[in-house]
């Protein structure tokens, strides 16, 4: 049944599907444009259980970036059956924003904040999308290809036996010392971001 | 303060026009379990918005397993459900097997069925003593974890560890359980029943319990669907889909169980049906004992060596897949792309919590400030698996 549905909904929306696994019921959608129409589709044919949606970063590049999308439904009429729906997106400067499944499905609201924080693929028509996961103030997408990591998980690894106590001459630095060293790290991690982000814009 | 008939608070006519209050509950809160803040919007003690504010506890865990060994990922997985921290081994173990297209032997089926079902039971056990706790009553949880140290000492005796099990691995399990287990099963199996008969007594059908759950926070099962709620939660709203049941995985095929659901798709609701499936998890242990030591015991061995062990050695083929599974909460599920080599090119685990966290606004709007807590114990929240 899972492929004749997906079939008649993407057609129905002027797509085209290829059925990747009949098995497991998987399929990429060769044009996302028309993607709202056909998840409606799908919706009214019966999967009207959403379970995920979730994003990878594929490539990052002068033309944009890539991504490819995974949307998971379930059909309750035919035995809860999953469908795997997934496309390619790029996102480039002048390209428009990938719209909002929320709309079909308001569990998928949530899951577009995450890809948002994680990947850097904004959603039209989704209005909240603040930091699902991350710091207000953390700066970069960490599921990136080009993610380069933050102070926090650059600090220089700490060698054992350097400090007094433990064989070597340096003092061991009190709580408030690392915290603070930790702290100006962040700080000029944040002002190169910063700088590097300033130069990008003016060219 | 008069409640309309889904117990709904009327909005009365203010004459002094007070402005609503923010009331800020956590991320350090004696009534939650682990960090997470509510947000909520109060005119008075009635509730007219809920924002939840996660990732307290995030850890990078999909970041992480990008850069770690197939083998080793398990590991960061139970740790986002560590009050049942053999689902993440499942998963991770099944996503394996689908990309490999090695099916793991027919006993080791039967001995991850009993381990998770033990997990269920252990999270169950501790979510009951909780939501006591949330309410102010404090006899469930020692009720509670007493029982839960049972399924506790079992997992411990199969694998040596209490939390962490890394029992159920790629290819089957880790090894044979102990020739002490099955008696020891059998003992906690026949002994739990009589503690659920104290639970219900106890709790159950308890006046002030009842009088605070009944017709609060009514889920209906068509935005149930949408927003992407599963599991008890699911069921109490009167849909009765399990996966253990829709897609069978590890031996459920061949178990005999029901799915209880909710009439009233309440707080109450959701209560009865966790109630039920800790004794229908009980039900499906007494087979799983029956498959692995009685008479009919299924013959063979517990694990597939084709698929290593060690950490590095383990190198699925250019693919991708979505595995899930029925956990505590609903459905647990797992996202896996590989390219062919060491470690996972992407890893995304589907968090019930999550979903469910999110319905938490639409639940409580319209209710008291007390009924928050209620609602936030009936959905029965696991942070480690929000944050990830």
């Amino acid at each position: 049944m899972l492929p004749e549905a997906l079939a008649l909904a993407v057609r129905q929306a002027g797509g085209e599907a290829l059925l990747l696994d009949s098995r497991h019921s998987r399929a990429l959608i060769s044009d996302a444009s028309a993607l709202v129409d056909i998840c409606r589709n799908l919706q009214h044919a019966g999967f009207t259980r959403y379970v995920d949606f979730s994003g990878e970063h594929l490539e990052h590049g002068g033309e944009g970036d890539v991504f490819a999308l995974r949307l998971t439904l379930r059909a309750p009429a035919h035995g809860h059956s999953a469908l795997t729906l997934k496309w390619k997106f790029r996102l480039g400067a002048d390209g428009p924003a990938h719209p909002t499944l929320s709309k079909v499905w308001p569990g998928a609201g949530v899951a577009e904040r995450e890809i948002f924080e994680m990947l850097g693929l904004p959603f039209s028509g989704n209005d909240n999308l603040r930091p699902l996961l991350l710091d207000e103030q953390f700066i970069g997408n960490p599921l990136r290809l080009d993610f380069v990591g933050s102070a926090r998980g650059r600090t220089a690894p700490r060698t054992r036996g350097a400090y007094e106590g433990e064989g070597g001459s340096r003092a061991a630095p009190t709580e408030g010392e690392a915290f603070n060293a930790a702290d100006e790290l962040e700080r000029r991690y944040q002002a190169g971001v910063i700088e590097a982000l300033r130069k990008e814009a003016t060219g | 303060m008069t409640r309309t008939s889904d117990r709904r608070v009327e909005r009365r006519y203010d004459p002094l026009l007070t402005e609503p209050v923010v009331v800020s509950i956590g991320p350090q809160h004696p009534s939650l379990a682990a960090p997470l803040r509510l947000t909520v919007l109060a005119d008075g003690e009635l509730i007219e918005r809920v924002t939840p504010e996660i990732g307290f506890m995030h850890r990078g865990v999909e970041r992480l397993c990008q850069q770690r060994p197939w083998a080793a990922c398990a590991g960061l997985l139970s740790r986002c459900e560590w009050l049942s921290g053999s689902c993440g081994d499942y998963l991770l173990s099944a996503a394996v097997e689908e990309l490999t297209g090695i099916a793991p032997p027919p006993r080791a089926l039967w001995l991850r069925t009993t381990v998770l079902e033990l997990s269920r039971l252990a999270s169950h056990l501790f979510w009951w003593g909780d939501l006591g706790l949330e309410l102010g009553a404090i006899t469930p949880i020692f009720w509670g974890l007493r029982e839960r140290e049972g399924a506790l000492d079992l997992l411990a005796m199969l694998s040596g560890e209490r939390y962490h099990h890394g029992y159920i691995v790629p290819g089957g399990v880790r090894h044979e359980p102990p020739a002490d287990f099955y008696p020891a099963l059998a003992a906690y199996l026949a002994r739990l029943p009589k503690a659920f008969d104290a639970y219900e007594e106890l709790f159950s059908d308890n006046a002030i319990w009842v009088n605070r759950a009944e017709l609060i926070g009514v889920l209906e099962s068509e935005h149930a669907m949408l927003s992407g709620a599963s599991g008890p939660v699911l069921r109490a709203s009167g849909v009765a889909h399990d996966l253990r049941k829709d897609a069978p995985y590890a031996a459920y095929s061949e178990v005999e169980f029901g799915v209880p659901t909710g009439e009233h798709h309440d707080a109450l609701d959701r209560y009865r049906v966790r109630m039920q499936e800790m004794r229908e998890s009980v039900r499906i242990l007494s087979q799983c004992v029956g498959r692995l030591a009685g008479p009919d015991a299924v013959p063979g061995i517990v694990r597939r060596s084709e698929l290593p062990l060690a950490v590095g050695e383990l190198k699925p083929p250019a693919g991708e897949v979505y595995v899930a599974l029925e956990g505590p909460r609903g459905e647990l599920g797992l996202t896996a792309v590989s390219d062919g080599g060491p470690c996972p090119v992407r890893m995304h685990l589907r968090s019930p919590s999550l979903y469910h966290l999110h319905l938490l606004d639409e639940l409580c709007r319209g209710y008291l400030l007390a009924d928050i807590f209620v609602i936030y114990a009936s959905l029965d929240i696991m942070v480690g698996e929000v944050d990830r």
